[in-house]
């Protein structure tokens, strides 16, 4: 009672205290609305399954809002500690008798109550969130109380405590707020460090328990189950405490209590005095002091560097400075590692995306309010007020100082990309792209936002409506997203979005960008025009906002008045440009083809339609003025039993088709905005008969000049889009097509009816889909394809097949004439650009010539000793190579990805180009390799039927061959770590899914799950009948039977049925496993004991659990009974090769838990259970256990 | 010379009268501005300053038309405010520093120089390297004397200067203006009494809004020779004594109350004739005992 009464006293005035702090309200206020605008912002961006009401969403969530608690924690809790120093209230504190435990546990308990409850306002914003209009039910999914209520027990309460008893202990000590948001970065840091250390993209399995232990917000150990999850499972199921998790909130709980015992004895009970500072000399002389009229400019640098001055003493100041770098050498690592490529600033650039520019606007917010309040905040405004400078002076010093600070932000970023690349010894230092990215791309952005963050002040008088008013400008392009008003001109101080290119550079985006600039620059200067006028000195503290319309009749007036019509006119023609002369909105292609589907999908679905057999084309292509024309046509052939006279031709939205000529051809129908034709032929194509289509098309840039905003959801660059160097083309874009395909109709059910299409797809009818190509209807084997293409003189165009010549037109351009006789799927990209080019070689195999940029020479010499290999390997198992020479070419960012044509690959710069062989081995490479070589193998010579499982053939084989050639080249721990890595990725990409998953035999769109689950089952299967090599004879043979085959074509029917007349029976039973259902399994080694015997040798005793899963197509899992063959294996040492087997035998499991004992003459150091992971399972990490033991 | 005529500032719409014509002629030298705590001392004050404007009126200084010429008044206007605060991890050469740039004295030698001897003329030389959030109050008021003195300022202004100063800290403060004021209007204003009588060659008496009386303290003071009493009674009879007389003061003595009347013959009642002192005179005219 003795103690409680005091301690109730102190908290009630405590109470009193912290709710008179409007910080307190602020936090309080921000915590609760980002909470509602991010749940409105997830929800009207919502895609898939993944319900914002969702389990493991709420547990993702409150994790990273403890994150964010730690600045709430330390302003909060640290203020009461230092607050006596502050006010010199310690003497009257200390002299009332109350207690260490009163007075220090007191503030604490009030404060660390306001910290909880800011981070507890996370649920009721979340909820209202979820009711904002426009977020469809299906994303919201049912409100379960208990899983917020486990999200509060196991990550806000224990987060907000830890981080409230890590800055009370500090604060406590030093009395010092600085102190303790320096400890809450600290903290962050900590946890940021430990995901460093376990990676981002890539995790480092081997350390993930104790990544998870170290991990001060739960956030690593809560992915020990939560990881391996499927979507419908995220959903229900929070991540249980027990496990790793239980222990990491024991072990922090724990830590928590320590620190705020520390805080309570750690809490000074005696006076601290101030501590003066060592006398330091000045060479001073008594001298007369003139009395000077300043003149215009000198104090406006003065009052700039002090405003400066003062910034970069204020408490915390280089701690968020080197918070910052530590964030930004973070996202470095993340950016580079995951790719293994070199640092190079084109990457390093982009990471001011993560936590950069979010630190910055809030520095920004506060500083403005801080610059303009800071006089009166100290009471030295009427010393300042009364000196005889001008107003502005005193507003522009201001805001110099704020924009120096977006400045010294940008420099920062500079220099922690410079030293990160120093540091992984890679010194091509691009300091001008460095400088034009950050400086004239970047920082503008903040500039303006500086401007209007103090005029916002001014202006409104109030410091944190202010500050709220400007958080609400930057956060409205959630909004404007959310409701589609993408483009810049209404999105305060953005500019047109765009990537740079390694090749192109900023190319054509600059013009955009520099009227953007100019644009924004005009509103900046009108609203720093009126902040300006409306700053005011004196004590007569009268809103700027009253002050404005008296002070707007001044010359200054007339400033804002050129300054707001030159950013009118401006405007004006920016959006003249843009939309009159370019198109805008910019072409949406899921739009496009929800509404092509509806025009023509049921009148065109399964009409009969010729096939082109023949291509033959002249391509201008103009690099420089950024256009093509082309002229060309198809032979077409009506392979089917009945007459053609009609025919359906359809072009990509963003291609100019000129002319369409037909013999007895006539256009009936068109509909220029879907870019489709119908014409009727006056004399029907006979089944059998052939035919001529000849075309012209075009694709010219806009007169004016295309914007983009970073959300709008479409590229900057179209498909059919001529850059200056690195463009990329694929031939069919560029040419019509014939007849209606159904790759155009989108397949998940929420995709469906957001574009207003009947929810449920159908896949065609078996009947009709067994003669079409899946994904090409109109191209069947083409015979003969004929290219010729001209580009700038200073540029080379490579294409697939046979360059037949080459040569120097009359205007000094370049031509390219290329030829594929034998057949071929039709498909060719054409790349063009300042290419230089190397040629490899070895006997026996085609020679592959690499074409890439003067500039990246790095990785070209190992990426063709990777392709060659992959070569050697696919010749050898699967007979003669479609190609007489291999081409891998370098394209530009634009054009994203890789692929390969007709025996061409090409790589965006920024993939293989750039790989840091010393870092990663070369291995990205050598996959690059291996699944092009699949694809050219599998892809180029197997036209796959468009019915149900087509992505088996089309996409399953390509992927499945590359990976059993990945896993006969790799050593076994290798191959081993990097499928772990794929099957993590996979199962944690399965926990996000946007469509349900089918069985293999329904597959029709391109899956993940196909290829990384797929891949390691082949391996299973492999494993099963003999090893890798026996599968690839399997796959060649069914290779050597549908070669070139025409219609019908084969299915994935036809490649299992295959593969049952080619792997013993005894194994048939899996194949249902793979390719009828979803299945997973889980299976781990729970116990494992090693003793020696008397005679020498050792008793070994482990215990497993296993179990099978077939799972719907969200994920819910439905266990069956175990019928895989499962290998058991006991290691001699840490390797997984041959020679580290000591003992292997194979069983399928009949309990879910069983135990097995072995006699062994020589010592075992670990036992597993599918120990080199060929069967999907989520969680991996438990299928090797080290034996314990004497 | 500062003049300031028929100067009058309400505040809002129809709202508090905070000066109500207000005429005043000073010449070089310190002029004292006394009154009450809300008679409009600070309002006169902040608007001499050139930081807010009156609601009529004008004020010149010399050549100056301090309202309509605020940037010419502010060259040679000092202004140390009641209670001015400091910028925190700011060090007292640094602001100085700061303040003579932002004065136009250029930097270099001159300026060093400048700072130095203000520093040196407070004497808070030891401490030029010290944060000015470590100072005490009477340091605090003699960094603001530095301030105001970096160039020679025409008209220095400085507002209750010497509340919550120790008594030493308080004469040498006093000690500093008295030096300061030499060839300018310095205008101190104070509800202290003591700190005009002593300083001031002349003074103004200022209530609610008003000037009551202006002119030289000494005689100001003569006028009331012959009519300040002084008396003891017991403790218990002051509410009787309230009644019957004009009080002025009183304050407790050796276990009775000392009492200062004004009157002109109190002698009959038991009074004694007292000299009279400028507190009498601005108890007379402010009513300050109620």
């Amino acid at each position: 009672m003795t103690l409680l009464a005091p301690l109730r006293s102190q908290m009630a005035a405590e109470w009193r205290m912290q709710r008179r702090r409007p910080f307190v309200w602020f936090c309080l206020f921000a915590y609760f609305l980002l909470a509602i605008g991010d749940t409105v912002q997830a929800g009207w961006s919502a895609e898939g399954g993944i319900l914002i009401n969702g389990a493991d969403q709420i547990a993702t969530r409150s994790i990273i809002y403890s994150l964010l608690g730690v600045l709430v924690a330390a302003g909060l809790v640290s203020e009461p500690f230092s607050r006596d120093r502050a006010h010199a209230s310690a003497g009257t504190v200390l002299t009332t008798g109350a207690g260490r435990t009163t007075l220090a546990l007191g503030r604490f308990l009030v404060a660390a109550s306001l910290v909880l409850v800011s981070g507890l306002l996370f649920i009721p914003g979340v909820i209202l969130g979820s009711l904002a209009p426009g977020i469809a039910p299906e994303f919201v999914g049912p409100l379960v109380p208990q899983h917020y209520a486990a999200a509060a027990a196991i990550f806000i309460v224990p987060n907000f405590l830890l981080v409230s008893a890590v800055a009370f202990a500090v604060a406590s000590r030093t009395q010092s707020q600085a102190s303790a948001y320096a400890s809450a970065i600290a903290l962050v840091s900590v946890w940021i460090t430990v995901r460093m250390v376990l990676g981002q993209d890539v995790l480092r399995h081997n350390i993930f328990a104790t990544a998870a232990l170290l991990d001060p917000f739960g956030s690593i150990a809560s992915a020990e189950f939560a990881m391996g999850w499927t979507v419908a499972e995220s959903n229900q199921r929070f991540p249980p405490l027990t496990g790793l998790l239980l222990a990491n909130r024991a072990i922090w709980l724990g830590i928590a209590s320590l620190l705020i015992a520390a805080g309570v004895v750690g809490f000074p009970m005696r006076e601290r005095l101030p501590r003066a500072r060592r006398k330091r000399g000045n060479t001073v002389s008594r001298a007369v002091v003139p009395t000077a009229v300043p003149n215009v400019f000198g104090p406006l640098g003065t009052m700039t560097a002090w405003e400066c001055r003062t910034i970069l003493r204020a408490p915390g100041a280089f701690l968020v400075l080197l918070l910052v770098a530590f964030s930004l050498w973070w996202s470095s690592a993340s950016a580079v590692t995951h790719r293994f490529s070199l640092p190079s600033t084109d990457l390093l650039v982009h990471n001011t995306g993560f936590y950069f520019d979010k630190i910055l606007v809030l520095a920004i917010v506060w500083l403005s309010g801080d610059l303009i309040w800071r006089e009166r905040s100290n009471r030295v405004d009427p010393l300042i007020d009364v000196l005889p400078t001008r107003d502005w002076h005193r507003y522009a010093s201001k805001l110099a100082a704020l924009v120096g600070v977006v400045l010294v932000f940008w420099t920062l970023s500079i220099i922690v990309g410079l030293l990160y690349q120093a540091a992984n010894g890679y010194y091509d230092f691009e300091l001008g792209l460095y400088i034009t990215d950050s400086f004239v791309m970047k920082a503008p952005y903040y500039v303006f936002l500086s401007v209007l963050a103090l005029t916002a002040q001014v202006l409104i008088g109030r410091r944190y409506i202010a500050m709220g008013a400007v958080l609400l400008v930057y956060l409205s392009e959630v909004v404007l997203d959310a409701i589609g008003l993408h483009h810049p001109v209404y999105r305060y101080g953005r500019s047109s979005f765009f990537w740079y290119s390694l090749m192109d550079g900023y190319g054509h985006f600059w013009r955009a960008h520099l009227w953007m600039l100019t644009y924004w620059s005009l509103g900046a200067g009108a609203v720093c025009a009126l902040g300006g006028l409306a700053f005011s000195r004196g004590h007569e503290r009268t809103p700027g906002y009253r002050l404005l319309p008296s002070r707007l009749r001044s010359r200054g007036g007339l400033a804002v008045l050129v300054l707001a019509v030159a950013f009118t006119a401006v405007g004006t023609h920016i959006w003249w440009q843009s939309t009159v002369h370019a198109m805008w909105p910019r072409i949406n292609d899921d739009a496009m083809k929800a509404e092509v589907e509806m025009a023509y999908g049921d009148r065109w679905r399964n009409v009969p339609q010729p096939r082109v057999v023949e291509m033959r084309s002249e391509l201008d292509l103009y690099p420089s003025m950024r256009r093509f024309e082309l002229r060309g046509s198809f032979v077409l052939h009506n392979p089917h039993s009945t007459a053609i006279d009609r025919v359906l031709i359809l072009a990509e939205p963003w291609l100019r088709v000129d002319s369409l000529d037909m013999p007895s051809g006539r256009i009936i129908e068109t509909d220029a905005r879907l870019n489709a034709w119908v014409l009727r032929l006056e004399e029907p194509l006979a089944p059998g008969a052939e035919t001529e289509l000849a075309f012209e098309t075009s694709w010219s840039p806009p007169r004016g000049f295309a914007v983009h905003a970073e959300n709008d959801g479409v590229p900057e660059v179209a498909p059919t889009e001529v850059l200056g160097n690195g463009t990329s083309l694929l031939n069919i874009q560029l040419m019509p097509a014939v007849g209606y395909t159904d790759r155009v109709e989108h397949k998940p059910g929420w995709k469906r009816r957001k574009f207003g299409l009947d929810p449920k797809w159908s896949p065609p009818d078996p009947a009709i889909g067994i003669g079409q190509a899946h994904a090409t209807f109109h191209l069947d084997w083409v015979r003969r394809l004929e290219m010729t293409i001209t580009t700038d003189a200073d540029q080379s165009v490579y294409h697939p097949g046979r360059l037949l010549d080459a040569w120097f037109t009359d205007d000094g351009r370049r031509s390219f004439r290329y030829l594929i006789d034998r057949p071929s799927r039709g498909w060719a990209t054409l790349v063009s650009g300042r290419f230089i080019e190397s040629r490899f070689g070895r006997p026996g195999i085609p020679d592959v010539v690499m074409a890439h940029d003067p500039d990246h020479t790095h990785a070209v010499e190992p990426f063709a000793d990777a392709l060659l290999d992959a070569i050697e390997h696919f010749q050898d198992r699967y007979g003669p190579p479609p190609f007489d020479e291999f081409r891998m070419v370098e394209q530009s960012l634009h054009f994203d990805g890789m692929g390969v044509r007709s025996g061409m690959g090409f790589a965006s710069e920024i993939l293989g180009w750039k790989t840091d062989v010393r870092a990663g081995g070369g291995e990205d490479l050598h996959e690059m390799a291996a699944h092009m070589m699949g694809m050219t193998w599998f892809g180029d010579q197997i036209i796959p039927a468009n019915v149900s499982g087509a992505k088996v053939v089309h996409a399953g084989l390509p992927f499945w061959s590359a990976q059993l050639y990945l896993h006969q080249r790799r050593e076994p721990g290798l191959d081993r770590r990097l499928r772990m890595q794929h099957l993590a990725e996979a199962f944690r990409g399965r926990s996000s899914l946007i469509d349900e998953e089918s069985p293999f035999l329904d597959e029709f769109k391109d899956s993940t799950m196909l290829r990384a689950k797929g891949g390691g089952q082949m391996l299973y299967l492999a494993n099963l009948i003999g090893g890798a090599e026996h599968l690839e004879r399997s796959f060649a043979s069914f290779l050597d039977r549908w070669r070139y085959r025409p219609s019908p074509f084969p299915t994935a029917r036809d490649f299992v049925a295959h593969l049952r007349h080619t792997i013993p029976p005894e194994h048939h039973n899996q194949l249902a496993g793979i390719f009828e259902h979803i299945t997973t399994w889980s299976l781990g080694v729970t116990d494992a004991t090693i003793q020696p015997r008397g005679d020498g040798r050792w008793d070994v005793t482990a215990a497993f659990e296993v179990a099978q899963y077939r799972t719907t197509g969200w994920g819910e899992k439905n266990r069956v009974p175990m019928d895989a063959v499962v290998e058991l294996v006991l290691y001699r040492d840490a390797g997984y090769g041959p020679e580290s087997v000591l003992h292997r035998e194979r069983i399928v499991p009949k309990a879910t838990t069983f135990e097995r004992t072995w006699v062994l003459e020589e010592r075992p150091l670990r036992v597993g259970i599918d120990p080199l992971l060929f069967l999907p399972d989520p969680n991996p990490r438990d299928n090797i256990r080290f034996l314990k033991g004497s | 010379m500062l003049v300031v005529e028929r100067l009058s500032k309400t505040y809002g719409r129809g709202g508090v009268r905070a000066l109500s014509d207000i005429d005043l002629e000073i010449h070089s030298g310190m002029f004292g501005l006394l009154g009450p705590n809300g008679a409009g001392k600070s309002t006169l004050m902040r608007t001499l300053a050139t930081l807010q404007l009156p609601s009529t009126g004008s004020v010149r200084l010399d050549d100056i038309d301090v309202l309509n010429e605020p940037k010419r008044a502010r060259r040679v206007v000092g202004y140390l405010p009641q209670d001015a605060g400091v910028y925190p991890r700011v060090t007292a050469w640094e602001m100085l520093d700061y303040l003579a740039g932002l004065r136009g004295i250029e930097r270099g030698r001159s300026r060093r120089a400048a700072i130095a001897t203000q520093l040196e003329r407070v004497n808070l030389a030891d401490v030029a390297n010290r944060r000015l959030d470590t100072f005490s109050g009477g340091m605090r008021q003699r960094f603001g004397i530095a301030t105001v003195f970096l160039v020679k300022p025409r008209l220095v202004i400085v507002d209750e200067p010497t509340a919550g100063l120790d008594p030493t800290e308080r004469r040498r403060f006093q000690t500093m203006l008295a030096e300061a004021s030499e060839g300018c209007v310095l205008l101190i204003s104070s509800h202290i009494v003591e700190d005009i009588a002593g300083l001031c060659s002349r003074m103004a008496l200022l209530d609610e809004g008003r000037v009551k009386l202006q002119g030289e303290p000494r005689t100001l003071v003569a006028e009331l020779d012959g009519k300040i009493w002084s008396r003891r009674i017991a403790i218990g009879d002051l509410e009787s004594a309230r009644s019957k007389y004009r009080l002025l003061s009183w304050r407790p003595d050796a276990g009775e109350l000392l009492l200062r009347a004004h009157g002109a013959s109190l002698g009959p009642e038991g009074f004694e004739q007292a000299q009279p002192d400028l507190e009498d005179l601005y108890n007379l005219h402010v009513d300050a005992v109620g």
